[in-house]
Parts: structure tokens; sequence; C-alpha cells
């Protein structure tokens, strides 16, 4: 269940572009879904996308994530149709678009980018170190929770646990003899953790170097250009009066 | 009379979800009621991923897999682990309740006992444990040795006709290991089913007559234990170290004739007693 925000490693022209350019795109798409609630632009916004998860090579990932999210999706969509008492259909199907963009945009940045570059880029924020690191280390071992997380479930199921039967309160309860052996389990490993980080000098030096340095190239600033391009063309089309609905 | 099959594996494949690669490929085995078994192999032979199909946490992708005449197919985790009682690795893995005594009991419960009678069984195999003393204490405050003790306890609790450890000599010390050895003995002696997933070759070779070996995701030998844990080949396959007692009687083979299970060191004092009793073979050196 974890799975979803495991990061695997890829190679694209996508993957090899500076996480900063990555950082700026998903900021300019999730503005440009909020200057307009028409979903005929939302749906052209969301459409642009695509070809950037084709090249990629991320768009079946891109798919899982949202089938996980349509649980979510769909009670955007509810609530809003609903609260406007059903007189106003197309701006549900917007806000739900809004919604799906937003992920779409991040998903661009979170699926091609690896955990140690956009730590990369909050040392160049001036985040400290401490907070970066524990940003890579939480992104690190969710493989490693969600490992641990089956064996305790399996280990229960074995003395009779059933966590598919009982209402909704009894199945909260059941969650109860899975999270307390994981809960202890992780905070002994995070004492381990650091006591083995110590051994080895961490926190020793106060000025670190890092071993990449990140560049801008000739591809990055064309990436550049591209994003603020096409963001302002689409801001301007998104504030006209065209859309239909 | 014949002693019927507990457990019975036919053409096991198994793949978990989203590998390529086949865990376990074609396994077949019977295993008897009664019977003390140990299935050795490297890590990542597929031993533990096997004793997760006799209760059913996992399921044959091809093949079957029966247990007391249930097919795992066909029931759920918490009707064959009635049958099953398999003991994790890693006690930390289960370990949840505030006391020893509400750990035992968390199988009961989960099998719907009366609260009164559960805890009179708790009790009883807590003192078979050595445990009685730590009933009210927290289980998390245990030793590594009392803490796997209790997990043996808290599958024992229900009575299962099979009881499944795996890894259950890892980060135990002698004492602890010769005391879990005891444990084993004698659930074996009233006739349950008792397999050990292991790769500690001493332990085995040391208490345990019957083994089979895996490798690979297959079984690759299966036997007793004086032939198969002393056999180089199977053993190199299997990337598993000789017992000593085994690389002993090898060197000493052509002079003694070792009979019985000389991996037990009673044994093997018993045959090299008689082979220096008699003059005529101390002569011959």
């Amino acid at each position: 269940m974890l799975r979803g925000f495991e990061y695997l490693r890829g190679d694209s022209p996508i993957h090899r572009l500076d996480p900063r350019v990555k950082i700026l795109y998903s900021l300019a798409y999730s503005v440009l879904c909020f200057i307009s609630l028409k979903a005929t632009f939302l749906a052209l916004l969301l459409v642009v996308n695509i070809p950037i998860l084709v090249i990629g090579k991320v768009l079946k990932r891109w798919l899982n994530m949202m089938k996980a999210a349509i649980p979510f999706i769909a009670l955007i969509f509810l609530f809003n149709v609903l609260f406007q008492r059903f007189s106003n259909i197309w701006g549900a199907v917007a806000y739900t678009l809004r919604f799906i963009i937003f992920m779409t945009a991040f998903a661009v940045l979170f699926l091609t980018t690896t955990p140690e570059d956009l730590a990369l880029v909050m040392v160049k924020l001036k985040i400290p170190y401490e907070y970066t690191l524990a940003f890579t280390m939480a992104i690190r071992f969710v493989p490693t929770l969600s490992r641990e997380l089956q064996i305790i479930i399996d280990a229960q199921r074995s003395r009779g646990l059933e966590l598919e039967k009982g209402n909704i309160l009894e199945r909260i309860r059941k969650y109860m003899p899975i999270l307390i052996p994981l809960i202890v389990h992780e905070i002994r490993r995070s004492y381990t953790l650091a006591e083995a980080m110590e051994s080895r000098g961490f926190g020793y030096t106060k000025n670190r170097t890092y071993y990449y340095e990140m560049k801008f190239t000739k591809k990055d600033v064309v990436a550049l250009l591209c994003i603020m391009v096409s963001a302002v063309f689409l801001g301007i089309l998104g504030k006209t009066l065209l859309w239909p609905f | 009379m014949p002693r019927r099959d507990v457990i019975e594996v036919r053409d096991l494949w198994y793949k978990y979800p989203e590998a390529k690669e086949w865990v376990l490929k074609g396994i077949n085995l019977t295993i008897k009621e009664g019977d003390l078994i140990a299935i050795m192999g490297e890590n990542g032979a597929g031993k533990t991923t096997l004793v997760k199909h006799f209760n059913g946490i996992l399921k044959p992708d091809k093949g079957y897999v029966k247990v007391c005449g249930l097919d795992t197919r066909e029931h759920t985790v918490a009707e064959l682990a009635k049958y099953v009682g398999l003991v994790f690795q890693n006690p930390d893995h289960q370990i949840f309740a505030s006391t020893v005594l509400e750990e035992t009991m968390f199988a009961l419960k989960n099998f719907g006992w009366d609260p009164e009678r559960a805890k009179r069984r708790a009790k009883e195999v807590l003192k078979e444990m050595g445990l009685l003393d730590y009933i009210n204490t927290s289980p998390f405050s245990l030793s590594g040795g009392e803490k796997k003790r209790l997990t043996i306890a808290s599958v024992l609790v229900y009575d299962p006709e099979i009881l499944v450890l795996d890894e259950p000599t890892v980060g135990q010390d002698y004492g602890q290991k010769r005391r879990l050895a005891e444990i084993i003995e004698r659930i074996n002696s009233l006739g349950k089913t008792v397999i050990v997933v292991t790769h500690d070759i001493e332990f085995v070779a040391e208490y345990i007559e019957h083994v089979i070996v895996m490798s690979r995701g297959t079984i690759i030998a299966e036997g007793e234990a004086t032939k198969v844990l002393c056999d180089d080949n199977i053993m190199k396959r299997a990337r598993l170290l000789p017992p000593q007692l085994g690389m002993v009687v090898k060197n000493l083979e052509d002079y003694i004739d070792f009979k019985g299970n000389f991996l037990r060191l009673p044994v093997f004092v018993e045959n090299l007693r008689r082979w220096l009793e008699n003059d005529e073979n101390v002569k011959g050196i």
C-alpha cells in the first residue's frame, strides 16, 4: 500500500533535467490551474501534461497513482455536485480537474527526480542539512517500512487475526496489534541508525561539501524558456473569456 | 498404525506479485504426523516462502498445498492457523500487548475462547515455557531468549497440530538454543509435527534427524541428517558448511565405521569408544 511512494530509478530527458527546472514546472502548473474555473481550460492544461509524462516514461506510474486517488477524486466531485445542489455540474468537473492537475504537476517532479536531487535543492535553499537528511531518509525507508508492515500483518494473521471481519470500529481496533509493533520497531531502529551515523562521524564538519554539484546546462535553459513561454501563453489563454464552460 | 500425511505439497510454484522470477519452482513434499523436520538452505532459497504456504498466508500460483486434508486455496489464514502454528523469526514483529499474559492470549481471543478458559490455558503454556513469573510484566522488557519463548507460547497456546519455527536460533546464545531444543523435543514427543526452518547447521546436526535441503526454489535433498548433511555435493549446492562432527567422521571414515546418528555428540563418542576398545584397531593405524 505504500508502494506508490517508492522512488524507482529511471532515465529519460526529463529525469536528466535540473531538479530546479522541474520544481518551477510544478509550481507553474499549480498556479495555472487556479487562475480559471473553466472545465475546458483545465482539461487543456491536463492534456498538455501528458506528453511530458510520456517523454519521462512515467505515464503508467502516473496512471497507477491516479487509480489509487480515485476515491478522493470521486469524493471531490460528489461533494461539489451535492453542495452546489446539482446546479453547476461543470463547476464540479472543474474542481475535480483542478485536483488532478495539481497532483499531476507534482507527480512529474516526484516521479522523475531522485530524492538525493531534491535534497540538493533543499540544501541550495539553505534548509539545514539535518532537515534535508530527514526528508531523504523518510523516502529511503518507505520500501523498508512497507516490507516490515507486511511481515507484521502476516505474523498477526498467523495468530488468527482477521482484518477483514467486523464493523468499522472493530476493524480500527484490529489494527492496534499491527501498529504497535511497527511503531516500537521503527523507534528502536531510529536510535540504532542515529548511533551508527554518529559512530561514522555524522555532524563532525560544519560545512559539508557535495559529490555532485548542480549545474544549469543548455538543455535546462531551453526547458526553462519553454516552461516560461508556455506558462505565460496558457495564463493569458486562461484569462480570456473564450471558454464555453 | 500408519501415520497420516499432515502436509502435502504438490508441484508448488510461486512468485511474489510484480516479481519476475519464481521463488518456488515445483516443490513436492509430504510431511507426516509427528515428524520432526528441518528445512535448510541459504538465504533466499525459498524456505520462508515455502512455510508461509503452510498456513495460507501465501497461496500457490500453480499446484496445491493441503494441510490436514484442507486445501489452502479454499480456506482462510485464520482457519488454517488452528492447524498450523507459525512462529516468525523476529519476535519484535509480533509483540504488541501490555503484558505477557495478554500477548499469549491474543490468538485465543481471535479464536473466540471464553476469557477465563483462555487465561487458564495461557498460564499453563507460560509455565511450560518458564515464563510464569513474568505474566504481568511488559513483553517489551523481556530478554531475547524470553521473547522467543513468548512467541512460541503465543502459538502453542491454541494447541496446533503442526508447529513451524522460522529461524528460531537466530540471535540466541548457547543456553537459549539448548532450551529451545528441549522445547522442540518435548512438543514433538507429544506427537506434534514440528518443522524448523533454519540455516544453523550445528543446531540441526545436534537435535534434528530428518532434513530437507532447498536451493534456489527447489528441494535438492531430503533424508537423514547423517547422510544429507555429510554429502559434500549437496552442501556445496546449498552453500552450507557441513557440521563439524560430520567433517571429523569423514576424515576417520577409512578407519572407523560410524553407526547411528553420529552427528550427536554422545553417539559419536560411543562409536569412538567402541573402536578404541578394540586393540587390533589401534595397532592398525
